[in-house]
């Protein structure tokens, strides 16, 4: 897995390239509160991403959430390639409705 | 055990033979089709219904060859092989001994048992060889009667959570794999629950901690789901409750929202309902926005109860088109009930009106719109469609013209026609005549007709279509057309005319119906033993039914069979000569006359009267039938339509419509060929059903020997 964060007029933009596991959760955990910390709008780009497990999977929905609690927004940066949105699809959590928290009806599982 | 088994071979039996019909039919439209993908599935539904209903019945011989014969198909469902005419060949030829194997079970007819083991090795040549191995007997179809123990459960509706262990991860197990194979148990909707996921600051990555609610409907029962989580369970926590199954009944379905009684009534319009709805807001959506439930849950609750829906929907959907079977006999007997029952209608209402009592007589009149009802409604469960004729003929036409070197395809057409059973069954065998007739005599060899400028390949069209209280079947070639001066020729050899008679093609063509007429020059295996068409005539008079045939040279022949829709009862005109009563059948009746002692004198002894300006022939049914008695002042004719003429009969009065229930005359009254039959009147008295056809027949010949 690669990953890159960049900050531009208040947007943190993270790309990830590569394998998405459970043994790079930790490094993913690590970019994704330091881009809420430092921008008020992130930007998630997943286009180079070849997969995705439920570990990390996770951590993008903890994100989101994270960014609700703290009155800041979280969005993906392009499509999502076709391999990750069937692990979303695998895993249940493509859904209608976020959760509790969604106030701004932001959820990235919400099929549009 | 055994009584059960013995009970599902004899449930299956029925079904069986249907299934090796549809499996024909089938395999005769793929071989027109061979790239459909709709028929291999047909195809291939019917061998696994018999493969699994053959297993559960312990039909060991069929269920271990439908197996392999499945396995072939199953390859041609997967593109891996084509279904090449030698397949399909092969194939008819396994139905055929398919039929042998359930004959031998249900009749212990014989089997020739090598005749399986050749058609597998054939079929196994066809396959590619990394399939071949696979064809393996008792085993496979061991796992078949598993199967079909399988699907022969109900559908059950489960609602599942799964909350895996937190270190899940850890353990190198993923869950989304799990949640595949509950996937693979049947229609399954599973949501991610992600309510427990913490903010980024409290996570563990490696923990799990998002569980799921699924919603499955599966008929392989719990144990299957619980077999999914079997690895998992001790650490894990799965719950499964089966919220809804098929086949037990509940009150919900039942139940009308107020919105629909409204409407029902018409208190409320839906465009109106459609405009409150829009306004008031949707509970799920209220309680996602008071942080109440997630939408992960709502979204749970709302696919459950879309599974639930959908299941009760397709119930119900099966239950309308649901059908019972019912032994033949049952429907004899119905029938016959029916037909006393029409009898004692006809004396109450004769009693009521001789009584004169008004209360009586409207009840009467009651019990005679319900017997008219209750006739009708058990004439139409004794209808069958005529398609379960027609695709037996389809396999007749491939083989015979195989046989005779022609190529000849078999349209059909109104094959949803319905006919009484008793009377499609009858009809088998003429139409086969008739059909074997076309192919041996009709259509030309493919080189003929190419040098006459058709298409190398026949078609032979056998349509059936309602007309009125008939049912109208034709048969059309398009081959050679029949040949009038080799019939013309073969009538003067055989002395049936004079040299020099003339007659019209249509009367030259009528004679082929005579007995021993053929104009073969060769007999074949098919037809041309001057047995068939003198039979088919028999047949179908004897189903009081009429055939005519229409040929033009070179172009082809069309034989129109009209029958009616059933032998048991018909609406009858009831009439009355001196004492005597008589009944026509009231479709061919057209309209009745008066004839006074004026017309008589008019018409200066000529039987004919005028109708609105057209001169209509008539019969004295009192002179036919030699009864004795006054003739009336005024007679009445009875006129009815013979072909393109109409002819009349005169009899002393006419009583008025009859629902008469036909009953033969038994075989002392067999060679009279004026009556079709009698029926039994309200008093107690016998009316004579009368058979128009053949007394306007009998009239001509004696016209004719009057003249000569």
């Amino acid at each position: 897995m690669a990953q890159e964060f960049a900050r531009t007029n208040g947007h943190g933009r993270i790309a990830f390239e590569g394998d998405l596991t459970v043994h790079q959760a930790d490094e993913i955990r690590a970019v994704l509160i330091k881009a809420l910390s430092e921008a008020d709008h992130a930007l998630l780009n997943v286009l180079n991403v070849t997969s995705a497990d439920l570990a990390c999977l996770q951590l993008l929905c903890s994100a989101h959430r994270t960014a609700l609690q703290q009155g800041k927004q979280l969005s993906y940066e392009g499509a999502v390639p076709a391999l990750v949105g069937k692990a979303v699809e695998e895993a249940g959590l493509s859904r209608s409705n976020g959760c509790c928290l969604d106030r701004t009806r932001t959820c990235i599982w919400v099929v549009k | 055990m055994e009584d059960l088994i013995a009970k599902l071979k004899q449930a299956f039996q029925e079904e069986a033979y249907e299934l090796l019909s549809e499996l024909e039919t089938a395999l005769l439209e793929l071989e027109k089709n061979p790239t459909d993908r709709n028929l291999v599935d047909r195809i291939f539904r019917v061998m696994h219904t018999i493969k699994g209903s053959g297993a559960t019945c312990e039909f060991r011989e069929i269920a271990e060859f439908a197996h392999e014969l499945e396995t072939a198909l199953d390859l041609v469902r997967k593109g891996e092989l084509v279904a090449t005419k030698e397949l399909i060949d092969l194939t008819l030829s396994a139905q055929d001994q398919l039929k042998a194997l359930f004959d031998g079970y249900y009749f212990n007819g014989a089997v020739d048992e090598t005749k399986t083991r050749r058609i597998l090795a054939s079929i196994r040549e066809l396959l590619p060889a990394n399939e071949k191995q696979k064809l393996a007997g008792p085993e496979a179809a061991r796992s078949a009667q598993v199967h079909a123990k399988q699907t022969r459960r109900a559908s059950v509706t489960y609602r599942i959570r799964f909350r895996p262990a937190p270190n899940i991860f850890c353990k190198g197990i993923n869950p989304l794999l799990l949640l595949n194979e509950l996937r693979e148990l049947g229609p399954c909707s599973v949501i991610a629950q992600t309510d427990e996921i913490p903010l980024l600051e409290d996570m563990d990555p490696e923990r799990c901690y998002t569980y799921w609610d699924a919603v499955l409907t599966t008929s392989r029962g719990i144990d299957a789901i619980k077999d999914v989580f079997i690895f998992v369970k001790d650490e894990s926590e799965v719950s499964i409750d089966a919220v809804h199954e098929e086949g037990v009944l509940d009150d919900e379905s039942a139940h009308k929202k107020l919105g629909e009684i409204l409407l029902e009534r018409g208190d409320l319009s839906s465009g109106e309902l459609r405009g409150v709805l829009e306004e008031q807001r949707r509970v799920g959506e209220m309680l996602v926005e008071n942080g109440l439930v997630s939408g992960g849950k709502i979204q749970s609750a709302l696919l459950e109860q879309q599974a639930v829906k959908e299941l009760r929907d397709q119930r119900r959907e099966a239950f309308t088109a649901s059908s019972i079977r019912v032994p033949i006999d049952r429907l004899d007997t119905l029938m016959n009930l029916v037909g006393e029952l029409v009898t004692v209608q006809a004396r109450l209402s004769q009693t009521a009106m001789s009584l004169g009592a008004p209360g009586l007589f409207s009840l009467a009149e009651e019990v005679e719109r319900l017997t008219a009802d209750l006739r009708e409604t058990t004439m139409k469960i004794r209808m069958l469609p005529l398609g379960t004729t027609f695709s037996k003929f389809k396999r007749l036409v491939r083989s015979l013209s195989q046989e005779l070197g022609k190529e000849i395809e078999l349209v059909t057409d109104g094959a949803d026609t319905e006919l009484d059973k008793t009377l499609i069954e009858r009809l088998t065998d003429p139409l086969v005549h008739l059909i074997r007739n076309s192919i041996d005599h009709g259509i030309e060899l493919p080189h003929l007709r190419e040098a006459a400028g058709k298409p190398p390949h026949g078609t032979i069209r056998l349509s059936a279509v309602h007309s009125g209280h008939q049912v109208l079947i034709t048969l059309t070639d398009d081959g050679a057309g029949l040949d009038a001066e080799s019939i013309r020729a073969k009538a003067i050899q055989k002395g049936l005319i004079a040299p020099e008679a003339v007659l019209a093609d249509k009367d030259l063509f009528s004679l082929i119906f005579l007995p021993g007429f053929s104009t073969a020059t060769e007999v074949t295996s098919v037809s041309g033993r001057g047995v068939g068409m003198d039979v088919v005539k028999k047949a179908i008079d004897a189903l009081r039914g009429t055939i005519e045939l229409s040929s033009i040279r070179a172009r082809g022949t069309t034989v129109t069979l009209s029958l009616p829709l059933t032998l048991a009862i018909i609406d009858g005109f009831l009439t009355r000569i001196g004492e005597e009563k008589f009944i026509f059948p009231l479709a061919e009746v057209e309209e009745c006359i008066e004839l006074k002692q004026q017309d008589l004198e008019r018409s200066r002894g000529r039987r004919l009267v005028s109708v609105r300006g057209g001169l209509v022939p008539y019969v004295r049914l009192r002179e036919q039938f030699l009864l004795d008695g006054e003739r009336p002042a005024i007679e009445q004719i009875v006129i009815v339509r013979h072909g393109r003429q109409r002819v009349g009969f005169v009899v002393d009065a006419i009583i008025g419509e009859h629902q008469t229930v036909i009953k033969s005359l038994g075989k002392f009254y067999r060679h009279l060929d004026s009556v079709s039959g009698a029926t039994i009147l309200g008093d107690g008295t016998v009316a004579l059903i009368l058979d128009l056809r053949a007394l306007i027949k009998t009239a001509e010949q004696e016209e004719t020997a009057l003249r000569a």
